[in-house]
């Protein structure tokens, strides 16, 4: 087989060796792919900078015109007239669309944009399609986002004058596993290793926790701080606890609303007030935000400081919103808030690099918690966690499940991640079947399902079938590193259920206490 | 890298006494977490070190939170073996997991580069 042109996700699995030495010899870049802008920068010795593009823009718009032979991105290019944006011919917004499905609300919300999204509410991927010479040309948002990349390696390459091709990455909180493997798949059709994809605010806390290092070395008391990011796809809210440049993420929250929602809803609605209107977008960032405190064991007195980035914390009712809810009167100041993820994702990036500093600016670290509950499907329809959301990483859990049916010799483990109390609301991560159970009445076999989430996030799914008074497992364990499902998460799960029914289904087994 | 055996307390998995304060089990906790956290290692000791913090941060968990602690403590005294979490004590499951998620992770990769594609 030739060398491929690209590097393939899975180089992220390459031996210790490969990984040090490659790891080792230059400093990764951090990212931030947003839905409306872009940016890099990296840690250049002394702090972090942002990398500027030919038109000296530090923020470029994500979007990619497919109007010549060659499709072109917005680092590169400037649009002539913002006439382009709503030809057709540009394709936005697809952090918003990468790895959801046909029956995905978010993916429905998009329908209304200038290109094509096409749903057949079936639960496969949508076809995206920009409008050139009055000809639908498919693309994919992984290929959408592979060309800004390409495109902001290329400039970073330029500046640096060195290649690129360790890079950290941003992303939402609210992603599942399944989107960030078409996030890698993107880095990886554009030559890039991802070293890291840091949910968006625990990059904010990162470069809080660096601000920090100078004040509260010595002292070691800790400070908690409330992370509110909201951009034009995503608002995501993390609760960190700092001290000496350790980062510790309490919790995590997030959601698909942003910018982009507050903009739809005022043109639907074309009068009226702002705030009304945009009541239900409020109310989730409000939510939001209780969640996370909520996770974190916190108390609003706890926190010291109440930090607001993305484009949307410029808009008042936001600042306003987010005060009123952490009860403060003041936000922290000491950020630029269009900087403060992609500036935090760099820092990581040198941090992973294995570069110090000789002030100590580098002595940094980040203990990252699950942004997602991942669980199985159990008792009927019901998703039951394993790994409960906010569970520091990395973690291995376990829970004991037992057959629904008399003698029944085979069981399916479905694995899902998300916040839903129905295995329907949530991701589905992939599956597989265990076989081979003793015959025994219902509730007597004990099947025990390991979660084990390792250094790299990786997670593997173990499940073995023990019977009473063995601690031997009756068959081998059956291990499978997920997600496994690539494609159409949503019929998968409907074939299973009209091929297997609940004959196969799993309980759960109230532990005695 | 401190060893931790299985048969510690929590408070010798975090190297305090057990009169420590809570500010003595967070500083403890985020200082053994600068040595024992799996980013912070060289690659090839990153599975142990993932072990090792996840035993850590099980320590830093039951211990910072006072009503969890006052349990232990309880437990402690009542009865003086050694406290084993549920999580890591068990047998051969979790001795399947560790070997699946460590040792024979290079033997994985083949097929799931092909799955990839």
């Amino acid at each position: 087989m030739a060398e491929p042109a690209y590097t393939v996700a899975s180089d992220s699995e390459t031996t210790g060796e490969e990984k040090s030495s490659s790891t080792f010899s230059e400093t990764a870049i951090g990212i931030d792919i947003g839905t409306s802008q872009c940016s890099v920068a990296v840690w250049n010795g002394s702090q972090v900078e942002l990398l500027k593009n030919t038109r000296n823009q530090k923020m470029m718009r994500s979007y990619v015109t497919f109007k010549d032979e060659n499709p072109s991105g917005g680092v590169s290019s400037q649009l002539s007239n913002e006439q382009d944006m709503l030809s057709g011919a540009a394709i936005f917004n697809m952090k918003r669309l990468i790895g959801r499905v046909d029956t995905d609300p978010v993916v429905h919300s998009s329908k209304s944009l200038p290109f094509l999204v096409q749903t057949l509410g079936i639960g496969v991927r949508p076809l995206i399609a920009a409008l050139v010479n009055n000809v639908w040309r498919s693309t994919t948002p992984e290929e959408v986002v592979a060309i800004f990349l390409v495109e902001l390696k290329a400039m970073a390459e330029i500046q640096l004058k060195r290649p690129i091709k360790n890079v950290v990455l941003t992303i939402p909180a609210s992603f599942s596993r399944f989107q960030l493997t078409r996030i890698e798949r993107a880095c990886a059709m554009a030559g890039l290793h991802v070293l890291r994809l840091m949910p968006e605010p625990t990059a904010v806390a990162l470069l809080y926790a660096q601000q920090n290092t100078s004040q509260n070395t010595n002292t070691g008391s800790e400070k908690i701080a409330l992370i509110f990011n909201m951009g034009a796809g995503y608002c995501d809210v993390a609760v960190t606890a700092t001290a000496g440049g350790v980062s510790q993420i309490k919790a995590l929250a997030g959601s698909a609303i942003g910018g982009e929602d507050l903009l739809q809803n005022m043109m639907r609605c074309g009068s009226g007030e702002f705030e009304e209107i945009n009541q239900d977008v409020f109310d989730k960032c409000a939510s939001l935000i209780i969640q996370c405190l909520h996770d974190a064991k916190v108390d609003t007195e706890d926190v010291s400081d109440v930090i607001v980035v993305g484009g949307c914390s410029y808009i008042p009712k936001i600042k306003s919103l987010v005060k009123s809810t952490c009860k403060k009167e003041e936000l922290y100041k000491g950020m630029n808030p269009l900087e403060a993820a992609v500036s935090g994702a760099a820092l990581e990036g040198a941090v992973a690099s294995g570069l110090s500093d000789p002030f100590g600016s580098l002595d940094l670290l980040t203990i990252q918690v699950t942004p997602l509950a991942i669980g199985i499907r159990a008792d009927g329809n019901n998703f039951v966690p394993i790994i409960p959301r906010s569970t520091t990483m990395p973690a291995q859990k376990d829970l004991i499940f037992t057959t629904a049916h008399d003698n029944q010799a085979e069981a399916l483990i479905i694995v899902y991640e998300g916040e839903g109390k129905k295995v329907e609301e949530n991701h589905l991560l992939g599956y597989f079947k265990i076989t081979g159970i003793p015959l025994a009445p219902k509730g007597v076999p004990e099947i025990r399902v390991i979660l084990d989430i390792d250094a790299s996030s990786v997670l593997r799914v173990l499940a073995g079938v023990l019977m009473p008074g063995s601690h031997q497992p009756v068959n081998p364990v059956m291990g499978v590193r997920m997600p496994t499902v690539d494609d159409g998460h949503g019929w998968c799960a409907e074939a299973l259920n009209r091929a297997y029914g609940s004959t196969l289904d799993l309980v759960t087994v109230h532990k005695k206490i | 890298m401190a060893a931790v055996s299985s048969t510690s307390t929590l408070y010798e998995v975090l190297g305090l006494t057990m009169g420590a304060s809570g500010h003595e089990i967070k500083a403890a906790y985020r200082r053994l977490a600068r040595s024992c956290h799996p980013d912070v290692v060289a690659m090839n000791q990153k599975q142990t070190s993932a072990n090792e913090f996840m035993k850590i941060h099980a320590a830093y968990a039951t211990l910072s939170d006072p009503d969890k602690r006052a349990n232990y403590d309880r437990d402690l005294y009542r009865c003086p073996q050694p406290f084993r979490s549920s999580s890591y004590s068990s047998a051969s499951m979790a001795a399947a997991a560790s070997a699946m998620a460590g040792s024979s992770r290079r033997t994985y990769r083949n097929w799931e580069t092909d799955q990839c594609w």
